[in-house]
Protein backbone atom coordinates (compact mmCIF):
# COMPACT_ATOMS: atom_id res chain seq x y z
CA UNK A 1 0.00 0.00 0.00
CA UNK A 2 1.47 3.21 -0.55
CA UNK A 3 0.22 6.79 0.58
CA UNK A 4 1.48 10.01 0.16
CA UNK A 5 1.91 13.43 2.19
CA UNK A 6 3.02 16.71 0.30
CA UNK A 7 4.64 19.68 1.06
CA UNK A 8 4.08 22.53 -0.51
CA UNK A 9 4.07 26.46 -0.48
CA UNK A 10 5.97 29.40 -2.24
CA UNK A 11 9.58 29.24 -2.77
CA UNK A 12 12.43 28.94 -0.45
CA UNK A 13 9.79 27.65 1.91
CA UNK A 14 12.14 24.66 2.89
CA UNK A 15 10.07 21.95 0.83
CA UNK A 16 13.01 20.12 -0.29
CA UNK A 17 14.90 20.57 3.50
CA UNK A 18 11.56 19.42 5.19
CA UNK A 19 11.40 15.90 2.39
CA UNK A 20 15.22 15.20 2.87
CA UNK A 21 14.37 15.60 6.95
CA UNK A 22 12.35 12.54 6.61
CA UNK A 23 13.18 10.43 3.47
CA UNK A 24 15.33 7.23 3.89
CA UNK A 25 17.11 8.17 0.68
CA UNK A 26 18.17 11.25 -0.67
CA UNK A 27 15.31 12.91 -2.09
CA UNK A 28 14.81 13.19 -5.89
CA UNK A 29 15.07 16.72 -6.83
CA UNK A 30 14.13 19.04 -10.22
CA UNK A 31 15.96 22.03 -9.46
CA UNK A 32 17.54 24.59 -12.07
CA UNK A 33 19.33 27.19 -11.39
CA UNK A 34 17.19 29.83 -10.33
CA UNK A 35 16.45 32.82 -13.06
CA UNK A 36 13.94 34.58 -11.18
CA UNK A 37 15.73 38.22 -9.54
CA UNK A 38 13.52 38.21 -6.50
CA UNK A 39 15.07 35.27 -5.43
CA UNK A 40 17.32 34.91 -2.96
CA UNK A 41 18.38 31.48 -3.70
CA UNK A 42 20.75 29.88 -6.51
CA UNK A 43 18.79 27.11 -7.34
CA UNK A 44 15.21 26.47 -7.48
CA UNK A 45 12.27 23.50 -7.98
CA UNK A 46 10.34 23.33 -11.30
CA UNK A 47 9.05 19.84 -11.47
CA UNK A 48 8.91 18.10 -7.91
CA UNK A 49 10.73 16.90 -5.42
CA UNK A 50 10.21 13.55 -4.17
CA UNK A 51 11.38 11.56 -0.58
CA UNK A 52 9.84 8.58 0.39
CA UNK A 53 9.83 6.21 3.74
CA UNK A 54 9.29 2.54 3.75
CA UNK A 55 7.35 1.06 6.17
CA UNK A 56 8.17 -2.55 5.30
CA UNK A 57 6.45 -5.36 3.32
CA UNK A 58 6.54 -3.14 0.16
CA UNK A 59 4.52 -0.31 2.20
CA UNK A 60 5.56 3.08 1.23
CA UNK A 61 4.85 6.67 2.34
CA UNK A 62 5.57 9.18 -0.61
CA UNK A 63 6.53 12.42 -0.08
CA UNK A 64 6.10 15.20 -2.49
CA UNK A 65 7.35 18.62 -2.74
CA UNK A 66 5.46 20.90 -5.27
CA UNK A 67 7.31 23.52 -7.28
CA UNK A 68 6.55 26.99 -5.58
CA UNK A 69 6.07 29.40 -8.24
CA UNK A 70 2.51 30.75 -9.02
CA UNK A 71 3.09 29.98 -12.73
CA UNK A 72 3.36 26.15 -11.42
CA UNK A 73 -0.08 26.49 -9.54
CA UNK A 74 -1.90 24.25 -11.72
CA UNK A 75 0.18 21.34 -10.33
CA UNK A 76 -0.29 21.99 -6.63
CA UNK A 77 -4.42 20.09 -6.81
CA UNK A 78 -2.98 17.41 -8.58
CA UNK A 79 -0.56 16.15 -6.54
CA UNK A 80 -2.47 17.18 -3.30
CA UNK A 81 -5.45 15.01 -4.87
CA UNK A 82 -5.80 11.43 -2.21
CA UNK A 83 -2.74 12.90 -0.04
CA UNK A 84 -3.03 11.56 3.55
CA UNK A 85 -2.14 15.11 4.45
CA UNK A 86 -0.61 18.59 3.55
CA UNK A 87 1.89 21.07 4.89
CA UNK A 88 1.91 24.35 3.64
CA UNK A 89 5.32 25.68 4.24
CA UNK A 90 5.73 29.99 4.31
CA UNK A 91 8.78 32.07 4.79
CA UNK A 92 7.98 34.75 7.67
CA UNK A 93 10.70 36.81 5.66
CA UNK A 94 9.00 37.31 2.92
CA UNK A 95 6.99 40.84 2.79
CA UNK A 96 3.70 39.38 1.26
CA UNK A 97 3.90 36.12 3.26
CA UNK A 98 0.21 35.90 4.53
CA UNK A 99 -0.61 37.05 0.88
CA UNK A 100 1.17 33.61 -0.14
CA UNK A 101 -0.49 31.69 2.37
CA UNK A 102 -3.93 32.88 1.44
CA UNK A 103 -2.86 31.66 -2.14
CA UNK A 104 -2.06 28.69 -1.25
CA UNK A 105 -5.40 27.95 0.87
CA UNK A 106 -7.27 29.62 -2.16
CA UNK A 107 -5.93 27.51 -5.07
CA UNK A 108 -6.33 24.49 -2.87
CA UNK A 109 -9.17 25.57 -1.30
CA UNK A 110 -11.18 22.26 -2.53
CA UNK A 111 -9.13 19.65 -1.53
CA UNK A 112 -7.85 21.44 2.15
CA UNK A 113 -11.93 20.40 2.96
CA UNK A 114 -11.23 16.68 2.91
CA UNK A 115 -7.23 16.54 3.68
CA UNK A 116 -5.48 16.88 7.14
CA UNK A 117 -3.30 20.54 6.85
CA UNK A 118 -0.61 22.12 8.73
CA UNK A 119 1.14 24.98 8.40
CA UNK A 120 4.74 25.57 8.94
CA UNK A 121 5.86 28.89 9.57
CA UNK A 122 9.43 28.94 9.15
CA UNK A 123 12.38 31.96 9.86
CA UNK A 124 9.98 33.47 12.58
CA UNK A 125 12.18 36.05 14.10
CA UNK A 126 10.93 38.01 17.01
CA UNK A 127 12.02 41.23 15.86
CA UNK A 128 9.47 41.18 13.39
CA UNK A 129 6.32 42.46 13.69
CA UNK A 130 4.24 39.75 12.49
CA UNK A 131 3.15 36.80 14.76
CA UNK A 132 1.81 33.14 14.04
CA UNK A 133 -1.72 35.07 14.64
CA UNK A 134 -1.54 36.92 11.51
CA UNK A 135 -1.32 33.67 9.79
CA UNK A 136 -4.00 32.65 12.06
CA UNK A 137 -6.17 34.53 10.67
CA UNK A 138 -5.41 33.75 7.46
CA UNK A 139 -6.47 30.36 7.88
CA UNK A 140 -9.92 31.03 9.55
CA UNK A 141 -11.04 33.61 7.16
CA UNK A 142 -10.55 31.06 4.19
CA UNK A 143 -12.97 28.77 7.20
CA UNK A 144 -9.98 26.35 7.90
CA UNK A 145 -9.47 25.39 11.37
CA UNK A 146 -5.81 23.97 10.64
CA UNK A 147 -2.82 24.17 13.26
CA UNK A 148 -0.44 26.89 12.66
CA UNK A 149 2.89 26.78 14.25
CA UNK A 150 6.65 27.94 14.04
CA UNK A 151 8.84 25.67 12.32
CA UNK A 152 12.13 25.25 11.52
CA UNK A 153 12.85 22.63 8.67
CA UNK A 154 16.60 22.12 9.19
CA UNK A 155 15.54 20.56 12.38
CA UNK A 156 13.91 17.04 12.38
CA UNK A 157 11.80 17.23 15.31
CA UNK A 158 10.25 20.27 13.75
CA UNK A 159 9.26 18.43 10.41
CA UNK A 160 8.13 15.42 12.74
CA UNK A 161 5.75 17.86 14.67
CA UNK A 162 4.08 18.84 11.10
CA UNK A 163 3.76 14.96 10.22
CA UNK A 164 2.46 14.50 13.80
CA UNK A 165 -0.16 16.95 13.82
CA UNK A 166 -0.94 15.81 10.27
CA UNK A 167 -1.76 12.09 11.18
CA UNK A 168 -3.77 13.09 13.74
CA UNK A 169 -6.15 15.42 12.04
CA UNK A 170 -6.13 11.99 9.48
CA UNK A 171 -7.05 10.25 12.40
CA UNK A 172 -9.94 12.27 13.85
CA UNK A 173 -11.56 12.55 10.04
CA UNK A 174 -11.09 9.03 9.57
CA UNK A 175 -12.90 8.27 12.80
CA UNK A 176 -15.87 11.19 12.12
CA UNK A 177 -16.31 8.79 8.04
CA UNK A 178 -16.51 5.90 10.20
CA UNK A 179 -18.82 7.94 12.76
CA UNK A 180 -21.22 8.95 9.39
CA UNK B 1 -11.53 35.03 43.96
CA UNK B 2 -13.68 31.98 44.25
CA UNK B 3 -12.64 29.82 46.68
CA UNK B 4 -13.32 26.21 46.17
CA UNK B 5 -12.71 23.42 48.83
CA UNK B 6 -11.65 19.63 48.14
CA UNK B 7 -12.38 17.44 50.39
CA UNK B 8 -10.33 13.69 51.25
CA UNK B 9 -13.18 10.74 52.21
CA UNK B 10 -11.19 7.77 53.43
CA UNK B 11 -7.75 8.31 52.32
CA UNK B 12 -5.08 7.65 54.61
CA UNK B 13 -3.46 10.58 55.81
CA UNK B 14 -0.14 10.23 53.51
CA UNK B 15 -2.04 10.99 51.01
CA UNK B 16 -3.92 13.63 52.64
CA UNK B 17 -0.53 15.50 53.61
CA UNK B 18 0.40 14.88 49.28
CA UNK B 19 -2.89 16.43 48.29
CA UNK B 20 -1.99 19.64 50.72
CA UNK B 21 1.41 20.03 49.62
CA UNK B 22 0.16 19.95 45.70
CA UNK B 23 -2.29 22.47 46.40
CA UNK B 24 0.51 24.49 47.65
CA UNK B 25 1.90 24.80 44.30
CA UNK B 26 -1.14 24.49 41.65
CA UNK B 27 -3.91 25.79 44.19
CA UNK B 28 -4.10 29.37 43.36
CA UNK B 29 -4.62 31.16 40.12
CA UNK B 30 -5.52 34.93 39.32
CA UNK B 31 -9.28 33.40 38.87
CA UNK B 32 -9.72 30.72 42.34
CA UNK B 33 -8.09 29.33 45.32
CA UNK B 34 -8.30 25.75 46.44
CA UNK B 35 -8.50 24.81 50.38
CA UNK B 36 -8.34 22.01 51.61
CA UNK B 37 -11.37 21.09 54.31
CA UNK B 38 -11.65 17.89 56.43
CA UNK B 39 -14.95 18.21 56.95
CA UNK B 40 -18.09 20.11 55.59
CA UNK B 41 -18.94 21.24 52.12
CA UNK B 42 -16.68 21.12 48.88
CA UNK B 43 -16.71 21.36 45.33
CA UNK B 44 -14.61 18.02 44.95
CA UNK B 45 -14.48 14.87 47.40
CA UNK B 46 -11.24 12.72 46.78
CA UNK B 47 -11.67 9.19 48.15
CA UNK B 48 -10.85 5.30 47.10
CA UNK B 49 -12.95 2.85 45.39
CA UNK B 50 -13.75 1.62 49.07
CA UNK B 51 -14.84 5.00 50.05
CA UNK B 52 -16.53 5.71 46.93
CA UNK B 53 -19.60 4.17 49.04
CA UNK B 54 -20.10 7.09 51.72
CA UNK B 55 -20.20 9.38 49.12
CA UNK B 56 -23.84 10.76 48.36
CA UNK B 57 -23.36 12.18 44.86
CA UNK B 58 -24.76 15.68 44.66
CA UNK B 59 -25.24 17.94 41.90
CA UNK B 60 -22.53 20.50 40.95
CA UNK B 61 -19.82 18.41 43.02
CA UNK B 62 -17.13 16.51 41.90
CA UNK B 63 -15.59 13.14 42.75
CA UNK B 64 -12.08 12.27 42.66
CA UNK B 65 -10.86 8.17 42.99
CA UNK B 66 -8.12 7.45 43.60
CA UNK B 67 -6.60 4.10 42.03
CA UNK B 68 -3.58 2.25 42.82
CA UNK B 69 -1.16 1.75 39.85
CA UNK B 70 -2.52 -0.61 37.22
CA UNK B 71 -5.82 -0.31 38.10
CA UNK B 72 -7.55 0.06 34.82
CA UNK B 73 -11.20 -0.62 35.80
CA UNK B 74 -13.37 2.33 35.10
CA UNK B 75 -15.13 4.52 37.46
CA UNK B 76 -18.37 6.18 37.61
CA UNK B 77 -19.30 8.01 34.41
CA UNK B 78 -18.92 11.03 36.36
CA UNK B 79 -15.90 9.99 38.64
CA UNK B 80 -12.84 11.66 37.74
CA UNK B 81 -9.46 8.91 38.18
CA UNK B 82 -6.62 9.70 39.79
CA UNK B 83 -3.35 6.76 39.84
CA UNK B 84 -1.09 6.24 42.70
CA UNK B 85 1.89 7.79 42.11
CA UNK B 86 0.00 10.81 42.89
CA UNK B 87 1.87 13.49 40.57
CA UNK B 88 1.11 17.27 40.28
CA UNK B 89 0.41 17.25 36.62
CA UNK B 90 -2.45 14.78 36.83
CA UNK B 91 -3.92 16.49 40.28
CA UNK B 92 -3.37 19.83 38.16
CA UNK B 93 -5.38 18.54 35.25
CA UNK B 94 -8.43 16.94 37.46
CA UNK B 95 -8.66 20.50 39.33
CA UNK B 96 -8.93 21.99 36.03
CA UNK B 97 -11.55 19.60 34.62
CA UNK B 98 -13.40 20.54 38.06
CA UNK B 99 -13.31 24.39 37.79
CA UNK B 100 -14.13 24.07 33.91
CA UNK B 101 -17.79 22.38 35.13
CA UNK B 102 -18.12 24.56 38.47
CA UNK B 103 -20.83 26.03 38.81
CA UNK B 104 -20.18 27.92 41.87
CA UNK B 105 -16.92 29.22 39.31
CA UNK B 106 -19.35 29.79 36.85
CA UNK B 107 -21.57 31.78 38.79
CA UNK B 108 -18.86 33.40 40.68
CA UNK B 109 -17.00 34.90 37.18
CA UNK B 110 -20.19 34.99 35.52
CA UNK B 111 -19.09 38.37 33.84
CA UNK B 112 -16.07 37.68 32.33
CA UNK B 113 -16.75 34.75 30.61
CA UNK B 114 -18.00 33.97 26.91
CA UNK B 115 -21.44 32.44 26.58
CA UNK B 116 -19.25 29.39 25.60
CA UNK B 117 -17.38 29.51 28.63
CA UNK B 118 -20.66 29.57 30.55
CA UNK B 119 -22.53 27.11 28.70
CA UNK B 120 -19.43 24.57 28.96
CA UNK B 121 -19.37 25.69 32.97
CA UNK B 122 -23.06 25.53 33.91
CA UNK B 123 -24.06 22.03 35.89
CA UNK B 124 -25.40 20.48 32.36
CA UNK B 125 -21.42 20.52 31.40
CA UNK B 126 -21.41 17.62 33.49
CA UNK B 127 -24.00 15.45 31.49
CA UNK B 128 -22.28 14.83 28.92
CA UNK B 129 -22.01 17.85 26.39
CA UNK B 130 -20.05 17.96 23.14
CA UNK B 131 -16.95 19.74 22.39
CA UNK B 132 -15.51 21.29 19.08
CA UNK B 133 -12.18 23.11 18.21
CA UNK B 134 -12.73 26.11 17.26
CA UNK B 135 -8.82 27.19 16.73
CA UNK B 136 -5.89 25.54 17.00
CA UNK B 137 -3.91 26.43 20.04
CA UNK B 138 0.36 27.63 20.24
CA UNK B 139 2.54 25.23 19.55
CA UNK B 140 3.43 25.66 23.78
CA UNK B 141 0.34 23.79 24.61
CA UNK B 142 0.78 21.39 21.61
CA UNK B 143 4.65 20.17 22.82
CA UNK B 144 3.57 20.80 26.76
CA UNK B 145 2.00 16.97 26.50
CA UNK B 146 2.72 14.22 24.60
CA UNK B 147 -0.34 13.04 23.81
CA UNK B 148 -2.27 16.65 22.90
CA UNK B 149 -1.98 16.89 19.68
CA UNK B 150 -3.73 13.54 19.39
CA UNK B 151 -6.44 14.30 21.21
CA UNK B 152 -6.92 17.63 19.16
CA UNK B 153 -6.89 15.74 16.51
CA UNK B 154 -10.55 14.35 17.63
CA UNK B 155 -11.70 17.64 18.38
CA UNK B 156 -10.52 19.75 14.67
CA UNK B 157 -13.46 17.96 12.79
CA UNK B 158 -16.19 17.13 15.08
CA UNK B 159 -17.94 17.33 18.01
CA UNK B 160 -17.53 15.09 20.63
CA UNK B 161 -18.16 14.22 23.83
CA UNK B 162 -15.51 13.22 26.91
CA UNK B 163 -16.22 9.90 27.01
CA UNK B 164 -16.16 9.75 23.01
CA UNK B 165 -12.40 11.28 23.00
CA UNK B 166 -11.32 9.23 25.03
CA UNK B 167 -12.29 6.04 23.42
CA UNK B 168 -11.38 7.60 20.11
CA UNK B 169 -7.82 9.18 21.32
CA UNK B 170 -7.09 6.54 23.55
CA UNK B 171 -5.82 8.82 26.06
CA UNK B 172 -6.91 8.53 29.61
CA UNK B 173 -10.08 11.14 31.00
CA UNK B 174 -7.85 13.28 33.17
CA UNK B 175 -5.45 14.25 30.44
CA UNK B 176 -8.77 14.78 28.08
CA UNK B 177 -10.56 16.97 30.49
CA UNK B 178 -7.38 18.85 31.49
CA UNK B 179 -6.69 19.85 28.37
CA UNK B 180 -10.57 20.19 27.18
CA UNK B 181 -9.94 22.95 30.62
CA UNK B 182 -7.31 24.51 29.08
CA UNK B 183 -8.79 25.07 25.42
CA UNK B 184 -11.50 26.48 27.51
CA UNK B 185 -9.58 29.09 29.31
CA UNK B 186 -7.42 30.14 26.24
CA UNK B 187 -11.21 30.59 24.29
CA UNK B 188 -10.38 27.89 21.55
CA UNK B 189 -13.52 25.52 22.70
CA UNK B 190 -16.73 25.66 21.50
CA UNK B 191 -19.40 23.63 23.54
CA UNK B 192 -22.00 22.31 21.73
CA UNK B 193 -25.09 21.24 23.31
CA UNK B 194 -25.72 17.65 22.38
CA UNK B 195 -29.49 17.68 20.44
CA UNK B 196 -27.86 20.82 18.39
CA UNK B 197 -25.01 19.04 16.87
CA UNK B 198 -26.43 16.89 13.65
CA UNK B 199 -23.01 14.26 13.94
CA UNK B 200 -24.76 13.43 17.19
CA UNK B 201 -27.92 11.94 15.55
CA UNK B 202 -26.41 9.20 14.00
CA UNK B 203 -26.16 5.95 14.88
CA UNK B 204 -23.07 4.86 17.12
CA UNK B 205 -19.77 4.20 15.18
CA UNK B 206 -19.81 1.06 12.84
CA UNK B 207 -18.57 -2.33 13.68
CA UNK B 208 -14.98 -2.65 12.57
CA UNK B 209 -16.22 -5.24 9.74
CA UNK B 210 -18.10 -2.61 7.92
CA UNK B 211 -15.06 -0.08 7.62
CA UNK B 212 -13.86 0.34 4.46
CA UNK B 213 -10.59 -2.15 3.52
CA UNK B 214 -8.69 0.72 2.48
CA UNK B 215 -9.74 3.23 4.98
CA UNK B 216 -8.45 0.06 7.47
CA UNK B 217 -5.07 -0.14 5.65
CA UNK B 218 -5.00 3.63 6.17
CA UNK B 219 -5.25 3.36 9.82
CA UNK B 220 -3.04 1.04 10.27
CA UNK B 221 -0.30 2.36 7.49
CA UNK B 222 -0.27 5.49 9.91
CA UNK B 223 0.51 3.66 12.66
CA UNK B 224 3.43 2.11 11.45
CA UNK B 225 4.14 5.67 10.10
CA UNK B 226 4.84 7.13 13.61
CA UNK B 227 6.50 3.85 15.21
CA UNK B 228 8.63 4.78 11.91
CA UNK B 229 9.62 8.08 12.29
CA UNK B 230 9.49 7.89 16.40
CA UNK B 231 6.17 9.27 16.98
CA UNK B 232 4.59 6.47 18.74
Amino acid sequence: MEVKIVFTGPPNAGKTTAIAALSETPPVVTDVRNNDLGLDKSNTTVGLDYGVVSLGGGDQVRLYGTPGQKRFDFMWPILVRNALGVAILIDNSQPDAPDQLEYFLHVLENPLRRTACVIGIGRMDPRRRRSLDDYGAVVARRGFVFPVVPVDVRQRADVLMLVDLMLAQFEGQAALVRHD
Amino acid sequence: MDTLRIRPVGLAELDVVRLGAFLRFVGTTDRRKWALVREGEAELLVCTRSSRADVVDVSGRAVMIVVDRGDTDPVGSRDLKISRPLDLDSFKAALCSVEAVSPALAAGSAGTHTGEDAALMDGSAISHPLYRLHKWPGVELLRSHPKFVRILGFLAHRAVDLKELQRLSGVDEGTCVGLLARLNGMGLLVCIPREEDPHTQTAPPAPAAQHGARERDQITLIGRLRMRLGLS
